[in-house]
């Protein structure tokens, strides 16, 4: 495997085969933040093609100084995906309580993982603000550090670390609620 | 201990754990006074980690793999105009079929990398001609044409330093790269698109010299390109019975033998074809695809 550095400038040169190692090294962390992002696995599908499509057609504006290439994948799907939002939100929209599972009775003190999936996971991360989403979607799904979460949303580490835990705070909190509204 | 220190605690924890480097139950043990507080925080947050840690089929990353080197292929470099976003699903069904059926989707370059002879090489030429006959534009057209030319002389190149180069099968590519050629002087008139891809007319393995005709600017090359009409390249519907349908019938002589099969059964044995999909030696991925495959045939033809 080539350094990263490497295969971005070939890719810039319009080296086929260093985009395509690019792609291979990338795809999996894309696919799995815009699922978290968007809760529906179809259309993720196809918006991650099309964040690939999009960053072979201008990996020529991209400057390796500014941020990683990581981050810059990232912001490309992060801006399809505010698009398709906004396109979707002219739809109905699914109940979001209807479809929480999560925490049951036999776990009060919350001594055991939850079973979850990855579409419940992104119903329930619809709760949180948007900076808390943006982490706990680029932590987890991007599988990013703290630095590169950081890096990529503009914030300090120490920002970024204090959004993770509330944002886990309150997903547990929204999971409860679920629990006590009778909706799992 | 406050809200920062707790905080503290967790963001330490749960890097560890992501880290792999220590469980939920050594972090409690580490600060047993917060273990009460933590330990919901860190199993949620274990429980979203695992939740997310999914793997995409490896027929959509196939899929996506080959429309990346597809418009790779037609742009030659970035940010060049693309003709990807034009295509159908069709052209990236074919590709995925090829994948999964022969390759089991593993194989990078795989589709790019097909030469005649290959098990892959007939769906390559399928793909380029339905891509053609489904291009919006004259314009796009000839960019395809010119692209789909210059595969044919990179395989001639490799017929010839593989010594695989035979009457037949020089004949057969010649044939399509003249007629890739004829096609775009049909479609630009021989002007504006040329001189973009001139690159493109200039690699034939068997052109003359170019020299230039100080009358007219055309290339002596340019000029002897013959004239007589391009090969087929819309779908045809063949009338003759095609090879028999047969789960071991997965090798096809020609590269136009695959399309008249299909096609064939489409539109005259469609219940045929059918049948012959529910044969359990077919993978099952490999049925997904072609039924996408004639689904996007039948939509073509009603299309025409």
């Amino acid at each position: 495997m080539q350094d990263e550095k490497n295969l971005v400038h070939k890719a810039r040169q319009g080296d086929k085969e260093a985009f395509t190692e690019l792609y291979e090294s990338h795809f999996n962390r894309i696919y799995r933040y815009v699922v978290v992002k968007i809760g529906n696995k179809a259309e993720a599908e196809d918006m991650t093609q099309q964040v690939f499509v999009r960053a072979y057609e201008s990996i020529g504006s991209y400057n390796w100084q500014g941020i990683p290439f990581s981050a810059w994948l990232f912001r490309i799907a992060h801006n399809q995906i505010v698009d398709f939002i906004r396109k979707e939100s002219k739809k109905p929209t699914v109940q979001l309580d209807e479809s929480l599972p999560i925490i049951g009775d036999s776990d009060p003190q919350g001594e055991v993982e939850l079973k979850l999936n990855i579409e419940q996971v992104a119903i329930a991360t619809q709760k949180l603000t948007k900076a808390q989403r943006e982490v706990i979607s680029l932590r987890f799904a991007g599988g990013m550090s703290i630095y590169e979460v950081a890096d990529t949303m503009h914030k300090s580490e120490g920002a970024i670390k204090a959004l993770q835990h509330s944002a886990i705070l309150a997903l547990r909190k929204t999971l409860r609620a679920g629990e006590h509204d009778g909706k799992i | 201990m406050g809200k920062y220190n707790i905080e503290t605690i967790f963001n330490e924890c749960l890097e560890k754990l992501l880290t792999g480097t220590e469980t939920v139950e050594q972090c409690l043990q580490r600060y047993p006074n917060y273990a009460q507080e933590l330990e919901p925080l860190l199993r949620t947050a274990m429980s979203v980690n695992k939740a997310v840690d999914i793997a995409p089929s490896p027929e959509l990353k196939a899929r996506v793999r080959y429309d990346l080197q597809l418009k790779m292929a037609a742009v030659g470099k970035p940010r060049r105009a693309s003709w990807l976003s034009l295509q159908p699903r069709w052209a990236t069904t074919m590709i995925a079929v090829m994948f999964v059926f022969v390759l089991g989707g593993g194989a990078v370059l795989a589709a790019d990398s097909s030469m005649p002879g290959s098990l892959l090489y007939p769906i390559k030429i399928l793909t380029e001609n339905i891509s053609l006959k489904l291009a919006g534009s004259d314009i796009e057209k000839a960019e395809l044409s010119l692209t789909f030319a210059d595969r044919r002389v990179e395989e001639m190149n490799y017929l010839i330093e593989n010594d695989k180069l035979n009457d037949t099968n020089m004949e057969s590519i010649s044939n399509r790269y003249i007629g890739y050629l004829n096609q775009v002087n049909i479609l630009s008139s021989g002007a504006q698109i040329a001189s973009e891809k001139g690159m493109s007319l200039m690699q034939a393995p068997t052109a003359a010299p170019v020299t230039e005709d100080s009358a007219t600017g055309a290339t002596e090359e340019e000029k002897t390109i013959p004239q007589s009409p391009p090969p087929e390249i819309t779908l045809t519907i063949p009338a003759e019975e095609p090879p028999e349908l047969s789960a071991e019938n997965r090798t096809f002589a020609e590269p136009d033998e695959l399309s008249q099969m299909i096609t064939y059964y489409v539109y005259h044995h469609p219940q045929q074809l059918e049948k012959w999909l529910e044969n359990p030696n077919i993978p099952e991925e490999y049925k997904l695809l072609i039924r996408r495959m004639i689904q996007d045939l039948k939509n073509l033809g009603r299309n025409q």
